[in-house]
């Protein structure tokens, strides 16, 4: 490192400036992980320091065993399970439609295409808000309210995943498929053997994006589900949060609990999922 | 020689069509029938049950004179217009000093990223706890710079405040990272040129990087608006719209007319006069991208 005071008074400046700014941003960075910090903490203290105050930054015993207990108090466990049902079977569902449907739009002609597309893209824009009092009143009517299944089949009617899946497979030679056409492959071995092997990418990208939405949703599953054995994760958790009283040991270890799953499937698909954002050149 | 028939799940003809059927019945079902069904039922009067009744536009004219419709249309914009200038403000700022060479780079950019992986609902219990009355750590810090403590989950004027605290916490680092690829797109001759012709840093930015950000700009104004006219997931795990509906949003509203008191009427009137301001922001949106 330079002698700061060996420095030009301007170079000094920038020198301080540069200095100032790490700091402020590394500080920035302590309080963005400060809250997991705290979930942490809260989730392995002893009780009794819970309700102490001034609060306790570092814990004088860290029990684990805490989140073996939240585990076993309050149905976590059929959360979970549900949860894990919801976002499985939605993303399997979104994946294989959207592909499905996004190939056909890159790679068919077929008359009223150009109209289906626009009637889908149209909907990009709509609020959950507008369309959720007739969806649920239509789940009702078909029997699906307050089941797992009206919580994983009326999100998957969302236009952003044929609108990927479409521009992504848009990319795949023509002569490919022409090629496989010639060797005497059927319509559905295209799919299934050219196709969808040369963009897994894509599927990163919907699986991730599916994942988050649909593990983290609160909203849907809230007006779809009554009965506590049908609850997701967020809707338990938003709920016991709402609850006279609330047992903080317990809801932090439940919490740090439940943003494991996205994190794995965020570390397993993320490589192609960069590669995915890159060469589609959608932001966010 | 007659050539053979292939069955219809073979044909060129009839493919595509089955393709996008799963698709495109779920479409019909549950977003293009429920748009019109939605327009429909703010003409009506129903709790659900029995028939409908047609009483016109009477619904709309109901929720403009309602003053908590008109105070969650209020709370919609202020939490917009409180919460998008500091995300994007700090979020430029982050960006604009990550881009610079700085030691642990890689570290702080996942730590500022970090909460946007989180559930909003774990963002909300995590803060309803930090916020916390007696126990909580921000109540503290006030306690120890010798401020009093402030009820945030009871006290109107500080409840909206707690909501946009956490939305900038969750959000920035988001955008952030939307920030950072723009700026990555831009020259650094354009910036050694300003600085050759003897621009300070601080013109350098004003004049060159922020009129070249333009387009990211636009982009993340427009998610983040629609971000926050949208959410709901905080605001119920945190506040459920109080106290005395001073963090109640039109989306709060909707879904307490429709799922807590049964007035589908006028829960889909609210809904549509959401739909009217996004569609707005879609036509702003497309006419500042035809722009360039």
């Amino acid at each position: 490192m330079k002698n700061i005071f060996a420095m030009e008074p301007n170079e000094r400046k920038h020198f301080l400036l540069h200095v100032l700014g790490f700091l402020f941003i590394f500080l920035m960075a302590l309080v963005a992980l400060f809250p997991f910090y705290w979930m942490l903490v809260t989730a392995v203290k002893p009780i009794n320091e819970i309700f102490a105050f001034p609060p306790k930054l570092w814990p004088s015993q860290f029990i684990w065993s805490n989140f073996a207990t939240a585990m076993e108090r309050a149905n976590f466990p059929v959360y979970f399970k549900n949860s894990f049902i919801v976002t499985a079977s939605s993303t399997i569902i979104t994946v294989c439609i959207n592909l499905l449907a996004g190939y056909a739009f890159a790679k068919y002609d077929f008359f009223g295409k150009e109209f289906f597309f626009l009637l889908v893209l149209s909907t990009l824009m709509i609020p959950l808000q507008v369309t959720m009092i007739p969806v649920f009143i239509i789940a009702s009517k078909i029997g699906i309210r307050n089941t797992l299944l009206g919580v994983i089949i009326p999100p998957c009617a969302e236009a952003f995943g044929l609108f990927m899946a479409r521009q992504f497979i848009s990319d795949i030679p023509n002569e490919l498929l022409e090629a496989g056409r010639i060797d005497g492959a059927t319509e559905f071995t295209l799919f299934s053997k050219i196709v969808v092997p040369n963009v897994k990418p894509l599927i990163s990208t919907l699986v991730i994006f599916t994942v988050m939405w649909r593990w983290n949703d609160l909203q849907w599953p809230l007006i779809m589900l009554s009965n506590d054995e049908h609850f997701t994760v967020q809707l338990g958790l938003s709920n016991l949060n709402a609850a006279q009283y609330v047992n903080w040991n317990d809801m932090m270890a439940a919490s740090l609990i439940s943003v494991i799953p996205v994190i794995v499937v965020f570390l397993i698909f993320q490589r192609q999922f960069v590669e995915g954002m890159a060469s589609s050149g959608i932001k966010g | 020689m007659q050539k053979q028939k292939k069955p219809f799940w073979q044909d060129r003809r009839y493919v595509p069509y089955l393709y996008i059927l799963p698709n495109m019945v779920l479409f019909m079902v549950f977003m293009i029938i429920p748009i019109f069904m939605s327009f429909y039922y703010s003409t009506v009067q129903w709790n659900g049950l029995g028939k409908p009744k047609f009483i016109g536009m009477q619904n709309y004219v109901y929720i403009f004179k309602d003053t908590v419709f008109l105070k969650s249309l209020f709370n919609t914009f202020l939490f917009t217009a409180l919460s998008v200038p500091i995300i994007m403000v700090l979020s430029l700022l982050f960006a604009m000093l990550l881009n610079t060479k700085i030691p642990l780079r890689g570290f702080i950019r996942s730590a500022i990223y970090a909460p946007a992986v989180v559930s909003t609902v774990v963002v909300g219990t995590v803060f309803t706890w930090i916020f916390n009355d007696q126990l909580g750590l921000i109540n503290y810090i006030i306690n120890i710079f010798g401020g009093k403590a402030i009820q945030w989950m009871n006290d109107t004027r500080f409840a909206m405040a707690m909501i946009v605290f956490t939305t900038v916490w969750q959000r920035t680092g988001y955008n952030m990272v939307i920030y950072l690829a723009g700026l990555q797109g831009i020259s650094r001759e354009l910036l050694e040129a300003a600085e050759i012709d003897g621009a300070t840093s601080w013109q350098a930015f004003r004049h060159v990087t922020l009129p070249l950000l333009r387009h990211t700009h636009v982009f993340i104004l427009v998610t983040c608006m629609i971000h926050s006219f949208r959410s709901f997931d905080l605001i119920y795990t945190m506040t459920r719209g109080g106290p005395l509906n001073a963090t109640k949003t039109i989306v709060m509203y909707v879904y307490e007319q429709a799922f807590n008191k049964n007035y589908y009427g006028r829960a889909s009137a609210a809904g549509i006069v959401l739909f009217v301001i996004m569609m707005v922001f879609t036509i702003l949106r497309n006419r500042a991208e035809k722009e360039d």
